[in-house]
């Protein structure tokens, strides 16, 4: 007992006052250099899209930012949930697919108002299918390091739910991150492609969890 | 050995996040009885060497990841799914055939439940046990997060007061969870 006894007297010795906001606090140090990384390979590696400036005007090029966007919003706030013990934010399941189900429409909309079948099949296949899920886990893996790094110093209870949370939540921040630089305009190329990247992220994240999100 | 309830160990959580020494010192203390019997309850006279070991390892996980608990909810539902995150991690280690179901979280925290309810409004019952002028500068200095001068401003007293009362009442709040302990502590 004299062990706990020094144990506490350490603990003690070592107790600097906690903020309120202290964990959102985390969250936003982990993710400022994740996000400073990711868009350092995206903008240097790949650069924005070379029609940037006509594609600002399009609703297009916004509603594909947009998606990954609000993904990242929900993502974000499901981390927080999930770093503290006994959090399971199952729940914020409903938003995601609600934002996917209005992408989805959006895409069906936009497949119709085109007449072309050349120009449908590149809607939905785009000219750079197979590479689009793979950039996103690249762009998504600094932030992947990042919401890692974060719940490590938090309490995650559900080491899986957690990892998974915390890559498919980096997916979405480096597909936003990647909207800037991808020349895609489909909407349905955005539902599949980036949606498959994303869930690259979220499995990967959930094995990664396994290992690391153990205390 | 009475136990502590939630409002007076939530109470004692919220002052150790403020950095108040005294007051965790008193938490860490009574956590560490509530942990022995826990554990011992659910390990069985054979395991009783890793009781400790486990008491340890959870105090040292209520310090580092103390940033996680959120001052609006109860705390001892937050300690003691800390509490029983490390009895499954220990269960996983030592081969993981004993059941653990969720009745061992519940068993515990069910003697909190009601209390976690009224939470809120009993944080402030304890300090009404101090003379009114202490707890009152404790909640303001402590609870509600105002400086030392605003303080002395509002109350009509000296900066030097503030702090004296402030100081004074956590000692007399300390000393007085500590005789309620009693002789096994």
């Amino acid at each position: 007992m004299a062990k706990t006894d020094d144990m506490i007297n350490e603990l003690v010795k070592d107790l600097l006052p906690v903020r309120k906001t202290a964990l959102h606090r985390l969250l936003v140090l982990a993710l400022l250099p994740g996000l400073a990384l990711s868009a350092a390979f995206i903008l240097l590696g790949h650069g924005f899209r070379p029609d940037i400036s006509a594609a600002l005007w399009q609703f297009a090029f916004w509603a594909k930012s947009a998606y990954p966007l609000l993904l990242s919003i929900v993502g974000l706030a499901a981390l927080i949930s999930v770093a503290r013990p006994g959090g399971r934010p199952l729940g914020a399941a409903i938003p995601a697919l609600i934002i996917y189900a209005l992408l989805v429409m959006l895409g069906i909309l936009q497949l119709n108002a085109s007449t072309s079948p050349v120009e449908q099949h590149r809607l939905i296949m785009g000219i750079s299918y197979w590479f689009c899920p793979m950039i996103i886990l690249a762009a998504g893996a600094p932030l992947m390091a990042a919401t890692f790094w974060f719940l490590r110093r938090a309490a995650p209870t559900h080491a899986h739910l957690a990892g998974f949370i915390a890559g498919m939540t980096a997916g979405s921040i480096g597909a936003w991150v990647y909207s800037w630089g991808c020349i895609e305009n489909g909407l349905t190329f955005v539902a599949l492609w980036y949606t498959l990247g994303i869930l690259l992220c979220g499995l990967v994240g959930t094995l990664l969890g396994r290992y690391l999100l153990r205390w | 050995m009475k136990q502590l309830t939630e409002p007076e160990l939530r109470t004692l959580m919220l002052l150790s996040l403020n950095g108040d020494e005294v007051a965790y010192r008193c938490l860490l203390d009574m956590l560490r009885h509530l942990l022995i019997s826990y554990y011992a309850r659910r390990l069985g006279g054979s395991a009783a060497s890793h009781v400790e070991d486990l008491v340890q390892d959870t105090l040292l996980a209520l310090h580092q990841r103390r940033i996680t608990y959120d001052r609006e909810r109860p705390f001892t539902a937050w300690f003691f799914t800390i509490a029983r995150h490390k009895l499954v991690d220990h269960h996983r280690r030592s081969g993981g055939r004993v059941h653990i179901g969720l009745e061992t979280v519940g068993d515990v925290v069910d003697g909190y439940r009601e209390d976690a309810i009224s939470a809120n409004m009993d944080v402030h019952r304890l300090l009404a046990s101090l003379p009114a002028w202490q707890g009152d500068m404790i909640r303001q200095v402590r609870l509600e997060g105002h400086s030392v001068a605003e303080t002395a401003a509002s109350t009509q007293r000296s900066e030097a007061l503030v702090k004296i009362g402030v100081h004074r009442g956590i000692k007399a709040l300390a000393a007085r969870l500590r005789g309620e302990r009693g002789e096994d502590g």
